[in-house]
Parts: structure tokens; C-alpha cells; sequence
């Protein structure tokens, strides 16, 4: 991806959570989200990158297909982006649906690999000590015979 | 690239998923020598990413991003570690159905591979092993269980918590990015550390590019080694196999090694799948999702052609299903606790095929029908209603052309006698079949009902590719136990 590219692509994340005060708030990790669409690209199919990155295009362009406007994406307001991005997901063409998608899923990828982010949304349990004593009970269950040594102590990164 | 690898065994074994893994087992207890080359990694316990995307690059065939290649694709799940798919499904177990064996020995003569008193006897053998049981109520999570009442309160009484491989589950809702406890007995920590305790050799990283063959018989594999971190290749490598060749690569890559060799008729046909799709519910309470086995609670409705299952996904896909982007979008994901999502996967009719494709690679391609789709349909309208019936506030189909949001007994309605065509929906392939099938009429099969090829001696698929046709059921413990079978024979030929 390009520079360029990779300023579009912040560009739809402050699309996707534009408020200050509605849901999470918008937390890049150092070096931006666009590093994710980076290494996703990478690992993908060719195809796959070139459906990112013309999905990303689809999307810069998107106030003049959709919205009838002669700007791009990024020189919006990003309340003004997410409702075309919004629009490009319930779009009539198929392609554009599944362009769309794909872009939220990377960028949702992107969002909620920084555990910051994460925590926003509340998806991890506040209380961790049911998962400690289930992991108590689940050790005397007897399965772990052949398990290596070290599989059942506890790893880091587990909890949040 | 420098001087080839070369290794020399009794057996290699492409692939360490369910079947190249269970082949390995058996072989090596045998006392046989035998090698296991993997693409992917080998990847340690406290290595296993959070982050869906660090764990989809670390683990999944091209980050997920594989799909079928028709008018509208279909993303297409496969791991690529040490331990295949096993170290990243849901460790779902079940037995291969009854009328499924008397079909395959019905039509395709496969009645000695799946007799059902060898079957029976592996398929206990391979529970005790992984330690199958049904999920704890502690560990159904709230997904699980509001499933569990939804079932209940429009009548369903086939629900059931789902049996899986994994006794000592914690809960981590981290299935698909690969248990960070090893609870899951997937292969990699179950029978691919028992056949090196026999004496097998792993060897990850390695691609293997073509089946090598001398006069009709397979004598072994030839690839290039992957550097761990850019997987460009560094290396090339040679086997010279003594006794078979195992392909167990998964049903879109083996077929390939076999269509590498020229071999054609029914190599790469009869690809079949269950693709899936979900519906999401928003409860005026949480439900925490974040905590619980990542599929929990089952609804199987197999009369009906499909299976109703909970799916606890990562917040990263679980925000994906919540509809639309911006202000409203980050509202309602500012409390992912407040949802549940459950899945049908359908045992569907269509067949599809497995290509080579652009550089070598395998191009799948697969179209629901139009009974597959209405079946899918009605699945989601039945999820729909379960949703509301356990208290849904919103419900959230995914098919275009229905509202986004359902407030309402009547919107399901609408969604029910809404017209529902293939691209409305948004499918995914994760249990596929076919593409070297067994049977025992040689004009439309690629191995014999011993699981060798047709065409090379000595040449082996021992993984889902055999099948002549999907199951209806999550296919594991069927792919495990029918390679168990077959490695029986070869072991002792």
C-alpha cells in the first residue's frame, strides 16, 4: 500500500467511530491503523490485496459516486464518511456490498488490535476470576495426559 | 537456494490437520518411520496471538482471505500450523451419522471403511484420547445459554450443549485464534507430540510442491522451505518415501498435488461444503460473550438439513455483523457484551470444483442452489425468531434486502416471506469435502475404498477430500477416524 493509501484508510476509521461521545473513541496506536491494512495485504491472496485496495479506493471516491459531491473521502467530516460508508455496505451492486465489507472487516481488525480499543467495548469479561476457577476445575479433569509438559500453566497475554 | 534437504522414510505425510496427524499416530505407533511436513508453523502455547489479525496471519491460509472463486465468493476458513484447522475450529465433535455410513456403503461400496464396528471401536479410541465431553454448564457462556432458553421457548428439543475436545476449556472464547491454554486437544498438542514420542519427525514450514513418482509409484515429495517470518521460500527439500506417500493437505490443496501430476477425471470434482452464515441479537442485559467456549450450545434440525449453533466470535468480527458504520455503528459497539450471535451451517447440495489456478495454486469454485440458499433462508428466519423469543431487543439478519435491524415479530415475518437469493447473503465455508473422493466405481473416483490412488501406487489422500459426500455434522472426528482406518490397512500392507 502507499502512503497515500494508508491515509485513506485512517480516513475510514475515523469514519467508523467519528463521535467523541457515542461508543468507543478513537484510540490509534502509535504508527496509525493503516499498519494493519499494511500486513493484511501482505498475508493475503493477491486478489484479496487488490480488493482491499480497490475497495479503499471505492471508498475514497464515495462522495462522488454515492454522495453526489466533489470531494473525497478523507476531506469530510468523519460522522459524514461513516454515513457513506454505511451506504456502500447496503449498496444494490453486490460487488460494492462485498467491497464494503471487506473494508470493515479490516477495518475492524485494525480498531480492535490495540487492547485499548478493546476494552472500550466492553466484549472481555470484567471478572476474570470465573475463567481462574473454571481453569481450576477444568486441571482435575484428567484429559491432560497427553498434553506437553508446559501446556496447562498459565500464559501470558491471556486476560486482558 | 542452496543444496537441497533431503530426508528419507518409510512414510511422509503431507499435512498435520486430522487426517495427516491421525495417519502419522497410527503409522508411528506401528513402528514405522514417518514424516510430517507441514506449510505452516508450529506454534508454541503462550505464542497464540489475542489479536484476530495477528492470528489470522500467523495461522490461517492466506489470512483468511481464501475464498471460491464463482460470481459471488465465498470465504473458504483452512489453518495453516502445525495441527491444520483442529488448532483453530471450535473443537467440535461428532460421530459420523448413521445414515451417512449406509450411504456411503450403499452407493459407493465403502462399507469395509466404514464398517461399523471398526468405526466404533476409533471412534472411542480417539474420544478417550481428546478427552471428548459434553460442554459444562460453567463454560456454556452467556451466548450458550441464551441459546439454550431461545431453543426451548420456540420448542426446539434437539438442543443440546455441544460435545467438543476440549475438557479442560477456561472459557477464553478464543478458539479461532488458537486456545492460549491448549485446552482444545487439537492435534498439535495430542497425536502430533504422540507419533514424535513413536518416533515420527515434524517438520514445519515446509511446502511441499509436487508428489514425486517412478514409473506409476509415488516414491516421494519435493518443496522448498519457508522462512518463519516472511514465508518466502529459502530452501529446497527432497523425500524419498520407502513405503507411501500421505496426501492430507485439506480438500482444496490435495487435489492439487494429484492435478500437478496430470491426473484428471473426478481430481478436484464433487467439492462440497456446509457454508454458514449468522444472525446477531442485542439484550437489553449483558450476555458476555467475551467469556465461554467460542461455540457452546447446538440446535441440530437434521431432518431439516441444517444445524443451528452459538458463536462467540472475536470483538473484531462480532463489530463486522453489527450493521451500518458511524455514529449508530459505534454506539452499539461500545457494549459488546449485550449481544449473542448464532449460526446455521447448511448441508448443502450443490457440488463445486478445485482448479489449478494463477501460479500453481488451487482455484475453488462453488455455487449454492437455489434449495440451498431457501434452506439457509429458512435457518435464519428460525434464528430470527429464537432471538426475540429469548428477549432480543434488536436483531440484526446480515441478508441484504431485509431491514438491517428487526425490532419486531412482524419484521421477522417480513424476513420470512422476503426473497432471499445467494447474494444477499453473506456465507462462509469452513467443513468441506470431496475433491478426491472414494468409492468404489472407478469411473468417478480418485482412490480406491482403501484410500489409494487410482492412478499411483502407493499414493495416499487421508483427509476430507475422500469423502463422497458431506456429512451434515461438524467433520473432524469423521475425517480422524476414517484416516485412522485407512492407516490401519497401510500400516500392516
Amino acid at each position: 500500500m502507499t502512503k497515500t493509501e494508508m491515509a485513506w484508510f485512517e480516513a475510514v476509521a475515523e469514519g467508523y467511530l467519528p463521535s467523541s461521545d457515542a461508543g468507543p473513541r478513537l484510540l490509534p496506536p502509535e504508527g496509525g491503523f493503516a499498519s494493519s491494512a499494511v500486513e493484511l495485504t501482505r498475508a493475503s491472496t493477491g486478489l484479496a490485496a487488490l480488493g482491499l485496495r480497490f475497495a479503499l479506493l471505492l471508498a475514497t471516491l464515495a462522495p462522488i459516486w454515492l454522495g453526489g459531491r466533489w470531494r473525497l473521502l478523507p476531506s469530510l467530516a468523519p460522522a459524514e464518511r461513516g454515513v457513506l460508508l454505511a451506504r456502500m455496505l447496503g449498496h444494490r451492486s453486490f460487488a460494492v456490498r462485498e467491497l464494503g465489507m471487506f473494508l470493515k472487516v479490516a477495518t475492524c481488525m485494525a480498531l480492535f488490535r490495540s487492547d485499548a480499543m478493546r476494552a472500550q467495548t466492553h466484549y472481555d469479561p470484567p471478572d476474570t476470576s470465573r475463567a481462574a476457577d473454571v481453569q481450576t476445575r477444568g486441571q482435575t479433569a484428567g484429559a491432560g495426559a497427553l498434553l506437553p509438559a508446559d501446556a496447562l500453566r498459565p500464559k501470558r497475554g491471556d486476560e486482558p | 537456494m542452496s543444496t537441497p534437504l533431503e530426508y528419507e522414510t518409510d512414510f511422509v505425510v503431507v499435512g498435520s490437520g486430522a487426517g495427516g496427524a491421525t495417519t502419522a499416530r497410527v503409522l508411528a505407533e506401528a513402528g514405522h518411520r514417518v514424516l510430517i511436513l507441514e506449510e505452516g508453523p508450529r506454534i508454541a502455547t503462550d505464542e497464540r496471538p489475542r489479536a484476530l489479525l495477528d492470528a489470522m496471519i500467523l495461522a490461517v491460509r492466506d489470512a483468511g482471505t481464501q475464498s471460491t472463486a464463482a460470481s459471488a465468493p465465498i470465504p473458504v476458513l483452512q489453518g495453516r500450523l502445525v495441527g491444520g484447522s483442529t488448532a483453530i475450529n471450535s473443537g467440535i465433535i461428532w460421530r459420523m451419522p448413521d445414515d451417512v455410513r449406509a450411504d456411503w456403503r450403499a452407493r459407493f461400496g465403502l462399507g469395509d471403511l466404514v464398517d461399523e464396528r471398526a468405526l466404533d471401536r476409533i471412534f472411542s479410541q480417539i474420544e478417550r484420547d481428546l478427552g471428548t465431553s459434553a460442554t459444562q454448564p460453567e463454560i456454556l457462556g452467556g451466548n450458550g445459554h441464551r441459546m439454550a432458553e431461545a431453543a426451548r421457548a420456540v420448542g426446539l428439543t434437539t438442543g443440546q450443549p455441544m460435545t467438543r475436545n476440549a475438557p479442560t476449556c477456561h472459557g477464553s472464547a478464543r478458539c479461532l485464534q488458537g486456545c492460549p491454554h491448549a485446552a482444545r486437544l487439537s492435534m498439535d498438542v495430542t497425536y502430533i507430540p504422540m507419533a514424535e514420542r513413536w518416533g515420527a519427525r515434524v517438520e514445519p514450514l515446509h511446502r511441499v510442491r509436487r508428489v514425486r513418482t517412478t514409473g506409476g509409484v509415488a516414491t516421494g515429495v519435493e518443496g522448498v522451505v519457508l522462512d518463519a517470518s516472511t514465508r518466502r521460500p529459502t530452501r529446497r527439500f527432497r523425500v524419498e518415501a520407502r513405503r507411501a506417500v500421505v496426501l492430507a493437505a485439506g480438500v482444496v490443496h490435495s487435489p492439487t498435488f494429484l492435478l500437478r501430476l496430470g491426473l484428471r477425471g473426478a481430481v478436484g470434482r464433487h467439492f462440497q461444503s456446509h457454508p454458514g452464515a449468522a444472525v446477531v441479537g442485542r439484550f437489553k442485559e449483558p450476555l458476555g460473550m467475551g467469556f465461554g467456549a467460542t461455540q457452546a450450545y447446538e440446535v441440530p434440525c437434521r431432518e431439516r438439513g441444517y444445524k443451528l449453533e452459538s458463536l462467540s466470535l472475536p470483538p473484531e468480527l462480532l463489530a463486522t455483523r453489527i450493521p451500518g458504520a458511524g455514529v449508530e455503528w459505534q454506539r452499539r459497539v461500545g457494549s459488546l457484551d449485550h449481544y449473542a450471535q448464532w449460526a446455521a451451517q447448511v448441508r448443502m447440495e450443490a457440488h463445486g470444483t478445485v482448479r489449478l489456478g494463477w501460479g500453481g495454486g488451487a482455484a475453488v469454485r462453488y455455487e449454492p442452489t437455489e434449495r440451498d440458499v431457501s434452506k439457509l433462508h429458512e435457518a435464519l428466519v428460525l434464528i430470527a425468531e429464537m432471538m426475540f423469543a429469548a428477549g432480543a431487543e434488536e436483531v440484526y439478519p446480515g441478508v441484504t434486502g431485509v431491514p438491517d435491524v428487526l425490532r419486531t415479530k412482524a419484521d421477522v415475518e417480513a424476513f420470512r416471506n422476503a426473497r432471499v437469493r445467494r447474494r444477499d447473503l453473506h456465507l462462509l465455508a469452513s467443513h468441506l469435502f470431496g475433491t478426491a473422493r472414494a468409492s468404489h466405481d472407478p469411473s468417478d473416483s480418485v482412490v480406491d475404498p482403501r484410500l489409494e490412488s487410482r492412478a499411483v501406487r502407493n499414493l495416499y489422500v487421508m483427509d476430507g477430500s475422500v469423502f463422497p459426500t458431506n456429512l451434515g455434522v461438524n467433520p473432524q472426528h469423521s475425517i480422524m477416524a476414517v484416516a485412522w482406518r485407512a492407516a490401519e490397512w497401510l500400516a500392516n500392507k
